[in-house]
């Protein structure tokens, strides 16, 4: 429906099935989702993390496969991270050697958002030596219906299953399916992470807004003073990500990189969905915990992904380090930090 | 006005609110003309706040932002007594009973006092004025208390307190703010300088992550008190004030563990930032408590209030 009347594609290229203007139209279509009270479909997510990097790193791919996802037709996954690289996602060994004009793909991914219903996933692979760390990464968009592709649900801790693993097992991807560069792939992940950490949270708190209104709502006859401290704390939480997150949706509708400074929305964003759903909790102790319905069901599974919101995309540990070495710049071991005649 | 025109202001708050006279930054601002676009443009007042917080100065900035066009030299607001939101005057027919404090009240020659229905300026002689060292001296605190027939001295009398109220709470947000940024520089300083172990305190992962924490919460103050402009009514002048109030009693209690047992001493002056911060935390209701006010707010009303606008921000991308 959001297809048809056109509202989905607004803020995507034209030759990609968009209609055209600014990522800003995005932004907008998503707030205004959030106050109707409708919901905002889960595919936008990721869409809101590859889309863009298919439209900027491989324009023929987005041609290709914009207006079917944008149509509700495909669904696409993320293949980043593997059972030995979470965070540190340089270490990664799923690996594509070239032969002829295609790659050849086997490794394993995991934690792969809905990938059991996905059509394709951009992969991230090892196309240099094992020990080229982030420089010899190559993005790969991979048929998830092709030969050697294994695909397995994984039953998350919410009782659904929200992720999948995928096994490939020399899968051959055409030269067509490389996303960037050759060994040009970090520069493709941390696009996209730019991305995951801009609109996607921008579309998250969208989302929480509508949420937390909700809960106020549940709140006004039945909650105690906790419940108010717990919905008060949620809305201070929320307001700094939507604060923080609108400066940065609109630099990146200027074209602008927001560089290392973005870890800071990626952190008020875990605060954020934490917060909110602690205070659904607070507010609705009997839904979440006795109750069977499909919405009590439905906010349990919220919950348990507001949990991992502080995991996934680089563990919120990891944001604080950037934080810490590249926002503030504080002096590191061995800079000239460590045993320098002074201890 | 501009980024470079708020920065020079800016280094002038530096300089004006550490010298003694309390009055030289807002005489200085009312004799270049700048009142009303004071009161017009918040980025501005908040800049220089900003400032004043940053450089633990006191000047009458607060006085002259509330009072607006009732404002002149030797007059200062009246505030709330810490751990009351309630305005600090009564009036029962001509008569205004006040019990509040004031600040920098040395010089203080009237009394602005707010009541439910309007406000008065009143002789600070017809008052009881007692200084107070208390908690933080430098501020030079004063408990107002008396009761006052008659006129007003000058001034309009149909004042909304909540209005001026909500402009203070973003006001003491922005000093706030400064003063976090202080607490965090001290932090850094120290935790950079020292050496233990042999080797420098600011490479352990604990502290650097606390101090991340604590950037954190400051880039998200100064991102929500930008979306807050004068106010915009009591659930969103709150939250700027609480979020501010947070991360500058976060930034301070980092360097108040951070600075290990120098940071206890009178002479390094961390002791300063952690006065001010508290006592500016408790004016018109701390973080803690305006947290639950505003959670209680939102249950009573069942719902958000319409959330900060995402079209002004875009507009400032365009033109940068």
């Amino acid at each position: 429906m959001l297809h048809d009347a056109g509202w989905s594609r607004a803020g995507w290229p034209e030759q990609a099935g968009g209609l055209g203007g600014s990522a800003t139209l995005r932004a907008v279509l998503y707030d205004e989702l959030a106050a109707a009270g409708i919901e905002v479909p889960e595919a936008f997510v990721i869409l809101e993390t590859l889309g863009p990097v298919l439209t900027a790193y491989a324009p023929d791919l987005a041609v290709r496969h914009l207006p079917t996802y944008l149509a509700g037709e495909e669904l696409w996954g993320q293949g980043f991270s593997e059972p030995e690289a979470g965070s540190d996602l340089a270490s990664l060994r799923t690996w594509a050697r070239v032969d002829g004009d295609s790659f050849v793909l086997s490794g394993q991914k995991v934690w792969t958002t809905l990938g059991q219903f996905a059509s394709h996933a951009a992969v991230l692979a090892r196309t240099g030596p094992p020990d080229s760390g982030h420089r010899g990464l190559s993005m790969l968009w991979v048929d998830l219906a092709a030969p050697g592709v294994t695909v397995a649900p994984i039953a998350a801790a919410s009782g659904r299953d929200e992720f999948a693993e995928m096994f490939f097992d020399g899968v051959r991807v055409p030269r067509s399916g490389l996303v960037g560069e050759l060994d040009g792939g970090w520069a493709v992940a941390m696009y996209l992470l730019q991305y995951e950490r801009g609109m996607y949270a921008w579309l998250r708190q969208a989302v929480l807004h509508r949420r937390l209104a909700e809960t106020a709502a549940a709140a006004a006859d039945r909650a105690g003073p906790v419940a108010h401290a717990a919905i008060g704390a949620a809305y201070l939480a929320l307001t700094s990500l939507r604060a923080r997150s609108r400066t940065t949706v609109a630099r990146l509708a200027a074209g602008e990189n927001p560089g290392p400074e973005i870890s800071v929305d990626k952190i008020l964003l875990s605060r954020a969905e934490q917060a909110v759903y602690d205070a659904v909790l607070a507010t609705r102790q009997e839904a979440l915990l006795v109750g069977d319905g499909p919405e009590e069901t439905a906010l349990r599974e919220e919950w348990f992904y507001s949990r991992a919101t502080s995991v996934f995309g680089g563990a919120v540990e990891v944001q604080r380090d950037i934080v810490a070495d590249r926002v503030l710049r504080l002096p590191r071991a061995g800079a000239n930090g460590e045993r320098d005649g002074r201890g | 006005m501009d980024a470079a025109d708020l920065d020079l202001f800016a280094a002038a708050t530096e300089r004006l609110t550490t010298m003694a006279d309390p009055e030289l930054l807002t005489a200085e601002l009312v004799d270049a003309g700048l009142a009303p676009e004071l009161a017009a443009d918040p980025a501005l007042a908040g800049a220089l706040l900003q400032a004043q917080g940053r450089i633990v100065g006191r000047s009458t900035l607060l006085d002259l932002l509330m009072a607006g066009p009732d404002h002149r030299p030797g007059l200062r607001v009246v505030l709330p007594m810490p751990g009351s939101r309630q305005p600090p005057g009564v009036r029962a027919g001509k008569t205004v009973a006040v019990r509040g404090i004031a600040l920098s009240a040395d010089g203080a020659t009237h009394f602005l006092v707010h009541s439910g229905s309007g406000a008065r300026v009143l002789l600070a002689a017809e008052l009881s004025v007692v200084p107070v060292e208390a908690w933080d001296p430098e501020l030079r605190p004063a408990i107002v208390s008396g009761a006052v027939d008659g006129g007003p001295a000058w001034g309009s009398l149909a004042r909304d307190w909540e209005t001026v109220a909500e402009l203070a709470a973003v006001a003491l947000g922005h000093e706030l703010l400064g003063l976090g940024r202080r607490a965090l520089e001290i932090a850094i300083a120290h935790q950079s300088d020292r050496y233990q172990f042999g080797r420098r305190l600011v490479v352990a992962q604990s502290v650097r992550h606390r101090l991340a924490d604590v950037e954190v919460e400051l880039v998200a103050a100064e991102a929500v008190l930008a979306a807050s402009g004068n106010a915009g009514g009591e659930v969103r002048a709150h939250t700027a004030k609480a979020v501010a109030a947070r991360a500058a009693l976060a930034a301070a209690a980092a360097a108040q563990q951070l600075c290990g047992a120098m940071g206890f001493t009178t002479e390094y002056g961390l002791h300063r930032v952690v006065r001010r911060v508290r006592m500016l935390d408790a004016l018109g209701g701390n973080a803690e408590e305006l947290q639950l006010e505003i959670g209680s707010l939102l249950a009573a009303q069942g719902g958000l209030p319409a959330p900060i606008e995402l079209a002004e921000a875009l507009e400032e991308a365009r033109r940068a």
